[in-house]
């Protein structure tokens, strides 16, 4: 059976037997997810492959003890999640470079600078906006919009009850839609 | 049917609403202007998140991983170098071993020295300015007889 088609469970069964290859096919499948995980939480590039690294090593560390009660990806992404809050802590910043962020996701150059340098503008918008809300509102969002996972998914990542999701993702919605349409923030 | 709260309609957005729930969900806020209003906001929001793209793509950390968790293999001079060099290098740390070693023995200590000092003084008041360097035999003479 090539390792495409084996399961996240088997292959951590062979990392936890001393299989190294396996835990390199778990990392090709995961790594570009986690990466914009913490890239999304962080907004540091560079950080965000500190963490997924990290990560990566601790998921090694604790092979034997794992147990396929949940997701694969759940205890990775909490993993993860714990990893990026502990940097952000660690370094105790508010925010992050918001022109380095413009500058990486700039279009292609052959297009044109008035299009380009908009599109630049709500990048660094929608980013500010994000920024500007509190370290667990930001995770349920990310989470929910960009990892796909459901509230109760989030609940099992981040240890929060389901009515503290529930209530971080519609305010978090809110907030960031008070942010980027200020004239609309009376129709919630 | 009741008017959705914010959550579902946040699920209903990522998927997350079991497909049987998911019509009678849209055909109610079609038909309601409050719950058409809010699923509106929130959708808009949801498109406007698409500006955060995060592309791993080019990204691969396998190899870093790897490394890290290998640990980088330290070179070890003693084992690399040739037999010859291995045998100089182990005598020349025998020898310095050995002097360090002798510095410090029981023949080097102060109170030794002392001892074999005071040795050989003891030794000089025996045999004083004896022209041979050695002893002269002491040899007893008979006692002349009393008169």
């Amino acid at each position: 059976m090539t390792d495409d088609k084996l399961t996240d469970v088997e292959l951590m069964q062979a990392v936890a037997l001393g299989d190294m290859g396996k835990l390199g096919v778990l990392a090709q499948r995961h790594q570009g997810q986690s990466l914009a995980l913490a890239y999304r939480t962080l907004g540091n590039w560079d950080q965000a492959e500190d963490i997924v690294q990290e990560a990566f090593i601790r998921v090694h560390k604790a092979a034997k003890k794992y147990r396929p009660d949940a997701k694969f990806t759940t205890w990775l992404y909490r993993i993860v999640i714990n990893l990026c809050l502990d940097e952000k802590r660690r370094i105790q910043r508010a925010g992050f470079n918001i022109a380095d962020i413009g500058a990486q996701q700039s279009g292609n150059p052959l297009d044109d600078p008035a299009v380009v340098q908009e599109k630049n503008e709500q990048i660094q918008k929608v980013w500010r906006a994000l920024d500007r809300l509190n370290k667990r509102q930001r995770m349920a969002v990310v989470l929910h919009r960009f990892q796909g996972l459901s509230h109760q998914e989030i609940t099992e990542v981040t240890g929060w009850s389901a009515s503290a999701v529930e209530s971080l993702l519609v305010r978090a919605y809110r907030n960031l839609r008070r942010d980027l349409d200020p004239k609309k923030n009376d129709s919630f | 049917m009741e008017h959705p709260n914010d959550i579902t309609m946040l699920e209903l957005l990522g998927g997350h609403i079991p497909e049987s729930d998911q019509q009678p969900l849209r055909d109610h806020i079609e038909n309601c202007p409050a719950c058409r209003i809010r699923c509106k906001e929130f959708s808009q929001t949801w498109a406007d998140l698409d500006a955060l793209k995060a592309d791993a793509s080019q990204r691969d950390l396998t190899s870093r991983i790897n490394l890290a968790i290998a640990g980088p293999s330290k070179p070890n001079w003693y084992l690399d170098s040739k037999p010859l060099l291995r045998i100089a290098a182990s005598v020349l740390v025998a020898t310095v071993l050995g002097y360090f070693t002798g510095k410090f023995s029981v023949q080097h200590s102060k109170e030794y020295l002392q001892t074999s000092a005071a040795q050989v003084l003891y030794l000089d008041t025996l045999l004083p300015s004896s022209p041979t360097g050695w002893a002269d035999p002491i040899i007893e003479t008979e006692p002349k007889p009393e008169h």
